[in-house]
């Protein structure tokens, strides 16, 4: 699994890795719906788009996922196979929405608690994400 | 952050001077014991604290209580106040759940005489309180509705009938922050509140019933309407999705506001706008929105109860209605004047995950408070005390009218999760007289007693610093929690 659960007081937090950006963002999606514990239907053929802007890259991953959580909670889609493509401050992302079945946990929001994607020697990204609960 | 970084001010307050850092602008102080200290620095919240005292504008000292733990950016448990207009505002010393606050009712049912109905009554409560995720309220509203609750607070509730004037007369600010302005509430807030009105939630929000278990100031007893033995409710809960979505668009929102106002902080989450700035009014008018939302949906939770003791104890219970003692909130950002260095000034106080305690004398009680001090309700964790408090003029003079909110937490989730079973927890607290209607186990779990500080040793604390005083112990009899 390329996102894990890791402590935090109050609150639930993940720490992603990928090999590269787009994966990154992929994988922190999944960490989101993981936590969230959503239960998916079936998959249909449909194709959405998501795009959004930021100064930095992790203004874009902040929004990124606050878009999920808002689709989760309001139209209880899920967005899986995420292609996503980071241009300067826009990130668009290709993705084939999901009904979901059932949500199990409530997540409020998407924090930028010591949130800082970094790449390391290896060349991976790294980032830690805290959601609000 | 080491013990000895703190300076003893007396034996239940504790100051990191200015000197301890070189961007700090006040002294941070801390209530609490020793002992509670020790726990406190095993986390960041007084690194967090520190941080908040950089904030432009910040007045006075930032304050600390002793059930804080860490947050992100503003610690959980912590009061900052800055100076109006000029000084920031930010989103993040109010919190994500914006006018997240406790409710407390009161009956003369006596537990004794009730408790063959307890289980009854915890079954109708979760019918009727709809609580959980993804659970929609039982009055959804329309869109230019929920502007109008988002204005006019529980007024509105009021005027659909599911409130009365007393209702409105004991709610911090009488049920309404004035200045709610929905222009500034995104479509995305509107489209995450408009089923959510009259909602639990999940995680810590929960209904408890509960037994006044010890009554320490009668006269203040008396003004409440609490009596030893009878049945109370609590209520917590705040703003649901359209406040979480609130502070989410001005957090982020806020980081280019920063740039453009030359305004740099040690933490991203202590995004921040000068109050008179366009945008910093913007975040007032729509956090005061959330606010209302909340108070609403407290009142209409109120009504669910109010059913279920009808249903249960109508006909059958003498004298079996409920009134309402207070509601407070304890995530708020409100403007207040208070004393900074011998002068009077207006503030922006943040509290968040504290609670506001005013003091004798204060013109905005109800007047069977206003000799004796504003109500506080500081919820223990299941299966544990909750406290009716006072506040206090100590707390006027020693925390910007303030003090804390709850027992906090010490552990975290994953490892409550691991440590205990959400099943076995719920029969061992049945075993020990508390019903419990969770909808997950998992997060009973995470809400488990162990995951919490005393809540006795908090609640000491804070009268042992003269920022409160007790009231009334009350112990569970029934938990309702999503």
């Amino acid at each position: 699994m390329a996102w894990r659960e890791i402590e935090h007081t109050a609150d639930w937090a993940i720490e992603v890795t990928a090999p590269h950006l787009p994966g990154l963002f992929r994988d922190a999606a999944a960490g989101l719906y993981g936590l969230a514990g959503c239960e998916l239907g079936n998959r249909s053929p449909d194709r959405d788009e998501i795009c959004v802007e930021g100064p930095d890259v992790e203004t874009l991953l902040v929004s990124f996922l606050d878009e999920l959580l808002f689709q989760l909670e309001v139209h209880r889609v899920a967005h899986t196979t995420l292609v996503p493509r980071i241009d300067g401050e826009e990130l668009s992302v290709i993705t084939s929405p999901v009904r979901v079945v059932a949500v199990n946990k409530e997540i409020k929001a998407v924090t930028f608690h010591d949130l800082e994607i970094v790449q390391t020697d290896d060349g991976n990204f790294h980032a830690t994400v805290v959601f609000d609960v | 952050m080491k013990l000895s970084d703190l300076q003893k001010i007396d034996d239940w307050t504790w100051e990191i001077p200015t000197a301890h850092r070189a961007d700090m602008r006040v002294p941070v102080r801390v209530f609490g014991t020793r002992e509670l200290l020790e726990d406190i620095i095993g986390d960041r919240s007084l690194e967090q604290a520190v941080n908040c005292s950089t904030l432009p504008g910040v007045v006075g000292n930032v304050y600390v209580m002793p059930d804080v733990h860490q947050g992100y950016g503003f610690p959980i448990g912590g009061v900052v106040a800055t100076e109006y207009p000029t000084g920031v505002i930010s989103p993040g010393g109010i919190g994500y759940d914006i006018n997240c606050g406790v409710r407390l009712l009161a009956s003369d049912i006596d537990f004794r005489e009730a408790e063959e109905q307890l289980d009854a009554l915890a079954t109708a409560l979760d019918y009727l309180c709809p609580s959980g995720v993804g659970v929609g309220g039982r009055h959804p509203v329309k869109d230019d509705e929920l502007d109008e609750v988002a204005v006019r607070g529980a007024a509105w509730a009021k005027s659909q009938g599911l409130a009365t004037d007393d209702d409105l007369r004991r709610t911090e600010s009488d049920g309404t922050l004035p200045g709610a302005d929905a222009r500034y509430v995104s479509e995305r807030a509107t489209d995450r509140g408009r089923t959510q009105l009259g909602t639990l939630g999940a995680g810590n929000h929960f209904i408890e019933v509960q037994e006044v278990e010890e009554i320490f100031h009668g006269e203040a007893a008396g003004a409440m309407g609490l009596r030893e033995g009878a049945l109370v409710v609590l209520i917590h809960t705040g703003s649901r999705g359209y406040g979480h979505q609130i502070c989410t668009d001005y957090v982020k929102s806020f980081q280019r506001t920063m740039r453009e106002h030359q305004i740099v902080v040690p933490d991203r989450e202590l995004a921040c706008a000068p109050m008179d700035s366009d945008e910093g009014q913007a975040y007032i008018g729509a956090m005061r929105c959330a606010a209302n939302f909340a108070f609403t949906n407290r009142q209409l939770l109120a009504a669910g109860v109010r059913e279920a003791f009808a249903e249960i104890f109508g006909g059958k219970v003498p004298d079996w209605e409920l009134r309402q003692v207070y509601d407070i909130a304890h995530n708020i950002g409100k403007i207040e004047t208070h004393v900074v260095q011998g002068k009077q000034m207006k503030v922006c106080v943040h509290r968040k995950g504290a609670t506001r305690a005013f003091g004798p004398g204060t013109e905005e009680l109800p007047p069977e408070y206003r000799d004796l001090g504003q109500p506080v309700f500081v919820p223990g964790s299941m299966g544990t005390a909750s406290w009716v408090l006072l506040g206090t003029e100590g707390s006027m003079a020693r925390s910007f009218g303030s003090t804390c909110h709850g027992a906090g937490r010490n552990m975290s989730r994953s490892a409550a999760r691991k440590k205990v079973h959400g099943a076995t927890l719920a029969h061992d607290l049945e075993e020990r007289g508390i019903r419990v209607r969770a909808g997950s186990m998992r997060g009973l779990a995470e809400e488990a007693p162990d995951a919490y500080k005393d809540v006795d040793a908090v609640v000491g604390a804070v009268t042992g610093a003269g920022i409160a005083k007790r009231v009334a112990r009350l112990r569970p009899v029934a938990v309702v929690k999503g």
